[in-house]
Formats: structure tokens, sequence, C-alpha cells
């Protein structure tokens, strides 16, 4: 055959080669928090109508909607935060680890699943005190200042900070403080850290290394973040919740809830047609 | 800000439409002019590449403008990543109609040769995918885009068949193997037309659905591409 020929042929003997789509399926042993036909009422208001919803270990799972869609009323419900409001009431069942949350220990509940607020709040102590304050109310009084170092290296805040330990957390840039809350949270051991809206009170700069830590904590921790900031969810979760008027519209892989959600609402809220 | 997101992606999808019309002008004519040996139309459609150079740049920055300043989601999203392949096929397809034309001034210098294979049928086919592709980019009708998809093996049985042809023909009449090869050449290019016309609507298909159906006929709602 002559090389003409030859280079002729090759056109037409291309083998392709067919993959098969990706699927990330989660056993079911992997979920850590289950919501099960949860509804939340303040008085007669009803704030979470009907959810069910699992959270997967080690993952981040993002609830994001519109004001008022009853996405915090459920993150504050995983920790029973909500028992401090006295119109509370809720019915259906949060379970962690198996056990129902509302008839387990209130305390050990908030030791295995920790919380970092909208704002930060730092105790007006120092910033040693304000990690070891929660151990030492469980009774840990050991290896405090390698606990200190491990949290604050965890949360990104050790360099800042190693030298000036007992100066008062409150000193601390808004950026730090929301970190030397996390390190507070961390301090206690905790399996899930739940996340409202963390980054709302902070600038671009300490908005990115928050998310940064959430990115890296995630492979030790399994976190949920509430968030007005749809990109940012679309950042650092592996899983999407989108709520609205207290229903869950839509539950998926976050890569999924951004390039193709499947219900008309999602996709409506994402794209900024309302909301 | 979804309402200036909007008014930007309208404005895109105008630009890309009238590339596309553009487009399919050239391969129309470049067609023509290989059927006709028309010299004269040819070089005026080499000259057409500069302006479908120009837009393809002009549309591709519109869309990152867009992806970097809104940051789009969803439908969004999968609209602008759309453009950006479907831009750079059509710039592709006027690339090889281009290229047609090429062939057609070289060809046309040349003595008549008798063609042993149908020349008009293979660009009627070509000038039909690619009516077909503007059709169903212009209607996003994915209908269509999935049967063009479906239809692409009949230019490509005629490229096989003209591979058969011109090497046998060379083989028989060395002394000609330049025309043949610049007519096997062109007749490769509108197969490649066609190629590109498949890509589009698989890319269309994408921007509606969200469904990658590339490279996977049971995904692409049919098995025998």
């Amino acid at each position: 055959m002559t090389l003409l020929a030859h280079d002729l042929k090759s056109y037409f003997h291309t083998e392709i080669v067919l993959k098969e789509p990706e699927q990330i399926v989660l056993p079911p042993e992997h979920v850590v928090v289950s919501a099960k036909d949860v509804s939340i009422f303040y008085g007669k208001k009803e704030a979470v109508k009907n959810i069910s919803l699992d959270i997967y270990k080690k993952k981040a799972t993002a609830i994001i909607g519109p004001s008022g869609c009853g996405k915090s009323t459920l993150l504050r419900s995983i920790n029973r935060m909500n028992d401090f409001v006295s119109s509370f009431k809720m019915t259906g069942q949060i379970q962690y680890g198996g056990r129902d949350v509302m008839k387990t220990d209130p305390m050990l509940i908030r030791s295995q699943i920790g919380m970092v607020f909208q704002r930060p709040n730092p105790f007006p102590k120092s910033i040693f005190d304000n990690i070891t304050w929660g151990p030492k109310i469980h009774g840990k009084n050991q290896n405090l200042e390698e606990l200190v170092e491990d949290v604050l290296r965890k949360a990104a805040l050790w360099d800042e900070v190693k030298d000036r330990l007992h100066e008062l957390g409150t000193n601390l840039s808004g950026g730090q403080q929301q970190r030397l809350c996390l390190a507070r949270a961390l301090a206690m051991g905790p399996d899930v850290i739940l996340m409202d809206e963390p980054c709302s009170a902070l600038d671009p700069k300490s908005t990115s290394r928050i998310e940064e830590l959430i990115s890296v904590l995630k492979n030790e921790y399994t976190i949920v973040i509430v968030t007005h900031n749809m990109q940012q969810a679309a950042r650092v979760s592996d899983y999407t919740a989108f709520f609205y008027e207290g229903e869950m519209v839509e539950f998926d892989v976050t890569q999924n809830i951004f390039t193709r959600p499947q219900n008309k609402q999602t996709e409506d809220y994402i794209t900024g047609r309302f909301g | 800000m979804a309402r200036h997101l909007e008014l930007e992606l309208e404005k895109i999808r105008r630009e890309v439409l009238s590339l596309a019309a553009y487009v399919e002008d050239i391969v129309v004519q470049s067609v023509i002019s290989l059927e006709t040996r028309d010299t004269e139309k040819a070089v005026k459609i080499v000259s057409m590449d500069q302006y479908v150079n120009e837009k393809e740049v002009d549309i591709e920055e519109a869309c990152l403008k867009v992806l970097a300043l809104h940051q789009p989601v969803a439908h969004d999203l999968r609209f602008l990543i759309g453009v950006i392949k479907v831009n750079n096929d059509l710039e592709r397809i006027a690339d090889l109609a281009v290229n047609v034309a090429k062939r057609t001034i070289y060809i046309a210098k040349e003595e008549r040769v008798m063609l042993p294979f149908d020349l008009n049928a293979m660009s009627n086919e070509a000038v039909r995918m690619m009516r077909n592709t503007m059709k169903a980019l212009f209607a996003t009708d994915v209908v269509l885009a999935r049967q063009i998809i479906k239809e692409d093996h009949i230019i490509d049985e005629m490229n096989r068949h003209m591979y058969q042809a011109i090497f046998l023909a060379i083989k028989e009449d060395p002394n000609r193997v330049a025309v043949y090869i610049n007519y096997f050449s062109a007749g490769r290019m509108l197969e490649r037309i066609a190629d590109y016309c498949t890509n589009i609507s698989e890319d269309l298909i994408y921007m509606k659905e969200g469904t990658i159906v590339r490279h996977n006929p049971s995904i692409a709602g049919f098995n025998n591409k």
C-alpha cells in the first residue's frame, strides 16, 4: 500500500471508546444527620413544612433559599438551639447517629454538633479561654495547651495569634473572630459543624479564608452551611438543598443543582429570576 | 441583576445566530463554486473568512465577560458554554468551506475529469445538514438536533465510498492524481462540515436539556448513530 493510500485509509479507522457517565451513590450508613417528616412551628406559623433530608458524613451540605424559607430554623433544630424559643414546636424527627435529638441530652448533642453563627460572637475573654471554656465545663482539663494549638491550627489562626493567646478574643478582626469561633467549636471534638451564614458579616478576604477552611475541614467533619451566597454554596458544598416557603423544593449533588436543576423554582431562584 | 443578564444573553444569542446565518451562506456558496468551477465566487468566499474570525472573537469575549461579571448558573451557564462551543464550531465550518473554495480555485485551472463519485449528492447532503442545523439552532429544536445526529452516517457513507472510488481512479490514471486529491480533499471538507453540524446539534441538546450526549448514543435517545 502506498503512503498516500495508508494516510487516506487512516481517516476511516478511528476507534471510539464510550465512557459511562459518573454517578455519586452513597450507601445509607454514610448518613450522619437525618431529618424525617420534620415540621417546625413558631406559635401557629409553620416555618418548616414536612421536610426529610439526609446529611452525609464528611461532606459539606449547603442549604439555600430566600429569607424566611426555614433554612436557619431547620439548622438550629439539628443541635436544639431552638429549645430557647418559647413558641417553638417540632413534629417529625431529627436523628443524629440514629438517635432522636429531642430525646437526647442537649449538652451531649451540642458537644457533638458544633455551631458557628452569622456574626462572630467570641466570649469577652482571652483567646485561650475562649477555646478551653467548653472543654473545661465538660470536665476536660488535661493538655489544654495542646488542644488550643491543635484547633487554632485547624482554624488557620495559630500563626496569627500564637504570641497573644492571653489577649482578648474580642480584640481580633472580624474574620479572625469568626475563625476563633470555629476553633472554639472544634475544641469540643464535634462530628458535625453547623454554619449559619458564617461569612455574611465578613469581607471578601476573610470569606475566602473561611471557604478554604470548609474545604479542608470537611475531610474530617460533616458540615452543614446555610448561606445566601449561592456562589459560596456552589464553591464549598458537595450537596445542596433549596428551600422555599418552608418546603424543600430540591436536594441534589451541588454540581447538578447549579448546572441542571430539575425543578423550575430552583432554576428561577439560582439564576436570579426571583428571590 | 437578572434583567441585565437576560439582556446580555439575548444580545449574545442574536450575535451567534447572525454568525450562523453568515456561515451557512459561506457553505452554500462554496458548494456552488465547487460544482460550477466558479473561481470568482471561490475567491470571494476566501475573503469572507476574515469577518467570521472577527465575529468569533467578539462573541467569545462577550461570553467571557458575562461569565466573569454575572457568574451565571443552570440554563444561563449551559447557554454560554454551548455558545462558546457552537461559536468555535461555526468558525471551523467557515474554515472548511473556505478550504473547499481554495480547492475549487485549483480544480478550475485543470482540465475536467470524470469524477468517480457523486459530488453533487455529497454537496447537497452537506448543505442539507447545515440548513437543518441552522433551523434547529434558531428554534432551539432538540428533536431536529437528534435527527441531525442520527443522519450523520449518510455523508459518512458517501465519504467512505468516495475514498474507495478516488483510490481506484488514482491507480487507473496516476497522471491526474493532483486533481483527484483536490476533489478528495473537498469531499472530505464537506464530510467534516457535517461532523461539525452534529457537534452543534449535540451542544444544542446540552444547552436545552443539560445532558451531554456526545459519544453516547444511548443517552442521546437512539442507538444507531
